[in-house]
């Protein structure tokens, strides 16, 4: 079991992305999602977990979109993750998805403009909290 | 999937949108219908797998459609995750909505009923379009509410709003209802 935003405030996801002003704008049992001042226009962030539902579909959805999918583990539970490449500001997107038997968890996380940390580095460690935060 | 806004993938959701109104409506398959998640389905799918209906699955109902049922205008409306996840956020006059949709293929009722009482969410049983279902209400200032129920292993829906005053709970109940009327 995962507690809603798998347990990430939104003072530690504002810390991780360097991003000010952010809103959950759709806190559910599904995930959260964290988007500026709360529209659409700025960057994306958001925590989903999957129950019964295959890592494989996702996966190969990521395989037809992002510039790189490779294996990971992360805390001992294996997955995939995506990076995705912007024309104009680099490398700007990555999502990390992991499985937990028929359940998978994935990261997303997207800046819209530079200057911004690393994305694999914020989902990876974001992942890495929801893991340890699984009661 | 996060929903990206470059112009390679737009056109590729384009080309496929094309391509789904092209053949979308005159098909006629043969067979038994039997519920998504039975018989021998493998547990977790390997990547390999085909998947034609990919980015297909979150246009389960028209834009416009979502759109009217929260009270948006159609053209304020947008979507921002695609998969067996899907959401949208859409412009209320009173504020901002956003849209969940989830369809877990091999999930069940049960098990989100689980989930939402653990989240210590209000949970009330009750029968959509003649399925069984549960409404859910988190303890949300703004009033958001979800709804699951037992089709295709389990398909739910979640109204979000930015502000106080929405009925959320009425706009996922006919989202609901508007999904297992075209899903049969």
């Amino acid at each position: 079991m995962f507690p809603e935003c798998g347990g990430v405030t939104d003072q530690t996801i504002a810390e991780q992305t360097r991003v000010t002003g952010l809103v959950n704008t759709a806190r559910n049992s599904v995930g959260c999602q964290w988007l500026q001042g709360g529209g659409i226009l700025g960057p994306h962030f958001s925590f989903t977990w999957y129950r019964g539902s295959p890592i494989g579909r996702e996966r190969k959805t990521e395989e037809l979109s992002r510039a790189s999918v490779e294996d990971i583990n992360i805390e001992g539970h294996s997955g995939f993750i995506a990076l995705g490449t912007d024309p104009t500001i680099g490398n700007n997107l990555c999502e990390v998805g992991i499985q937990f038997q028929d359940d998978f968890i994935e990261w997303s996380i997207s800046f819209n403009e530079q200057p911004f940390p690393d994305p694999c580095d914020v989902a990876k460690e974001l992942t890495r909290q929801s893991i340890v935060n699984a009661k | 999937m996060s929903r990206l806004r470059r112009r390679a993938l737009a056109g590729m959701v384009a080309a496929m949108s094309v391509l789904v109104l092209l053949t979308g409506c005159t098909s006629t398959v043969q067979g038994t219908a039997t519920k998504s998640g039975t018989g021998d389905v493998p547990r977790n799918d390997d990547s390999a797998k085909q998947y034609p209906n990919l980015l297909k699955e979150c246009e389960v109902l028209t834009e416009d459609i979502l759109a009217k049922t929260v009270g948006a205008d159609p053209l304020d409306i947008q979507s921002t995750f695609v998969g067996a996840v899907c959401r949208w956020q859409a412009a209320n006059p009173a504020g901002l909505i956003d849209i969940t949709r989830f369809w877990y293929e091999q999930g069940s009722l049960d098990n989100e009923k689980k989930v939402a009482q653990s989240l210590n969410y209000q949970i009330e049983n009750r029968s959509i379009a003649g399925v069984p279902s549960i409404v859910m209400k988190p303890n949300d200032p703004n009033g958001a509410c979800g709804v699951a129920s037992d089709a295709g292993g389990v398909v739910g829906w979640w109204v979000n709003p930015q502000t106080p005053g929405i009925d959320a709970c009425g706009m996922v109940i006919k989202l609901m209802e508007l999904t297992l009327a075209t899903s049969s």
